[in-house]
């Protein structure tokens, strides 16, 4: 679904990643682990276009969509739950919610997927009419993924969900990720500091060191994995 | 005594829409791009040259040359962003700062060197006088009143409830999460230029007719709508209406009371007042 070919970022001169190449497979859960300032958010926010990086392609859908403008990303069905999550805190929920489909022109099928998306996140539902610069740090996150799927995508970019995020709730929006993959037949793109829970939840891993990719393999695998343990479960 | 006290109120009504016309543009142009809009000012002298030109030159009815006048400085507010703020947009803010001034420089000498330093008057259609109570009102007055009402709640409609008003309202709280929801952000840019442009070509027009338009007065139309923009809290329209209705009063109050050679002191005055309890404006401080 998401192919990336010696993918490189520089930040004033400054390398931060150095010619990675990964994979996100179609209707699969990918991660990419990696500590704080490895370069996960960089990689992302290159994939977007949000920043200048330099590779040899980037695949999506088998296109190449290195020139493709950040607001036409949701069009060719690309969503991002940003890091932070970058909801718009004076609007409501619902607003927020609205704005997800933004780039949609199907009004009937915005309206059936609002009610359903309210239907799958119960705690925005009863928070509708709240502003969302008000919700909890984990209601936050909740609404950030609800805004990215009323975007409809096929291809799912969720920036460290687990940030600023209770640890039940943490629980709560991988479970919510899993979903969506399963149920709703999401391709799903993760970043996560939080390697233990991501590993759990997830089909095939990178892990990220300083902007190279160090040990990848199945989620499974890298569970059991040493080095990894080592480095970032801190058994 | 009470004759004069409500012929102030009036006078400070009518003097509170005009500034209220040119605040919401600044507002919501500071609102999407964060940038001091010095030249607004000089885009509302603009405006009232244009109807000038339109009514006292070429015969035009006064509202159809305000129309001409709105279309044109859009257009002139959105050329304006496009090559002179957007080449700037991700560099330091000081940069929009000092093109700004440039900018108001430019204008304002251009417009002297065509028109002269002179000041020009629009002849206005609107000359009936009402009375109310012992306060007398001209038809102009009040339609600088109505103007600013229907304009302002048609904007603030345009916000509150439609596509693209939610789409300029979504990228003064995050310009890069609309970008991610598929807005485009140069599109937005436009519209708030474009609007506030246009509100601006009305106060230009109107004041034109009440009073008058000369090529420096940009800068103190600035000067008022910052202080008003700045008392009601930056980048929020209701903080706008609120500032320029206490300003345009205060104004004709203090007049009244103190002394009309001070008018322009007490807005500077009132905003320090209220700055120093609610330092980010009435409207203001909640934060991006
Ligand atoms: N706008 C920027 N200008 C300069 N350097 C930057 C910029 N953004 C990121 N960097 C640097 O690039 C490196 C990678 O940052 P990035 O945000 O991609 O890391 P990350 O893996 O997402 O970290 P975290 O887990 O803390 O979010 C860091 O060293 C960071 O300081
Ligand atoms: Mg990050």
């Amino acid at each position: 679904m998401l192919s990336v070919k010696n993918l490189s970022i520089a930040y004033n001169g400054v390398k931060v990643v150095h010619g990675i190449d990964f994979k996100a497979e179609k209707g699969k859960v990918t991660v990419l682990i990696g500590a704080n300032g490895a370069g996960k958010t960089s990689i992302i926010r290159s994939i977007m276009n949000l920043i200048k990086s330099e590779s040899d392609e980037i695949l999506y859908d088998g296109e190449d969509i290195k020139k493709t403008k950040p607001n036409n990303m949701s069009r060719i069905g690309i969503s991002l739950c940003p890091e932070g999550r970058q909801l718009f805190p004076d609007m409501t929920v619902l607003e927020n919610l609205e704005m997800g489909a933004y780039a949609r022109k199907d009004k009937a099928g915005i309206a059936t997927d609002l009610v359903d998306i309210l239907d799958k996140f119960p705690r925005l539902k009863d928070r509708k009419t709240q502003c969302a610069g008000t919700l909890s740090g984990g209601e936050q996150e909740l609404l950030a993924i609800a805004r990215a799927l009323m975007g409809k995508p096929k291809l799912l970019i969720l920036d460290e969900p687990s940030w600023g995020v209770a640890p039940i709730m943490v629980e709560e929006v991988m479970k919510m990720t899993r979903h969506i993959n399963e149920e709703m037949g999401v391709t799903v793109l993760l970043v996560e500091q939080n390697a233990n829970v991501a590993l759990r939840y997830s089909d095939y891993a990178y892990v990220l060191d300083v902007g190279e990719i160090a040990i990848q393999g199945t989620g499974e695998a890298l569970l059991g994995d040493r080095k990894v343990q080592e480095i970032y479960l801190g058994i | 005594m009470f004759g004069e006290l409500t012929q102030q109120i009036l006078n400070g009504l009518v003097m509170g829409s005009y500034y209220i016309l040119i605040a919401v543009g600044l507002s919501i142009v500071f609102g999407v791009l964060s940038i001091p809009h010095f030249a607004h000012g000089s885009v509302v002298m603009v405006g009232g040259y244009v109807t000038f030109i339109f009514v006292n030159k070429l015969g035009v009815p006064f509202i159809l040359a305000m129309l001409i006048s709105m279309i044109l400085c859009a257009a002139f507010g959105i050329l304006l962003e496009r090559s002179a703020y957007r080449p700037v947009r991700n560099a330091p803010p000081i940069n929009a700062f000092i093109v700004a001034l440039g900018l108001v420089m430019i204008i304002d000498n251009l417009m002297t060197s065509i028109f002269g330093a002179n000041q020009v008057i629009i002849k206005s259609p609107f000359k009936s006088t009402y009375t109310i109570g012992s306060a007398h009102v001209t038809s102009l007055r009040l339609f600088m009143i109505g103007a600013c009402v229907v304009l302002v709640a048609a904007l603030i409609i345009f916000m509150k409830y439609t596509k693209l008003g939610k789409a300029v309202r979504a990228t003064s709280q995050n310009r890069e999460a609309s970008l991610i929801v598929g807005i485009n952000t140069n599109v937005v840019t436009a519209i708030v230029f474009g609007l506030g442009s246009a509100f601006g070509a009305v106060a230009g027009s109107l004041i034109g007719a009440l009073f008058a338009v000369y090529p420096t007065m940009g800068t103190f139309i600035t000067q008022k709508g910052f202080a008003v923009l700045i008392l009601g809290g930056l980048g929020s329209i209701p903080g706008a209406i609120v500032g320029g209705l206490i300003i345009g009063l205060t104004e004709n109050l203090g007049s009244m009371f103190i002394s009309s050679e001070y008018k322009d002191v007490f807005a500077f005055l009132i905003m320090i007042i209220i700055l120093i309890f609610k330092p980010s404006g009435l409207f203001g401080g909640k934060g991006k």
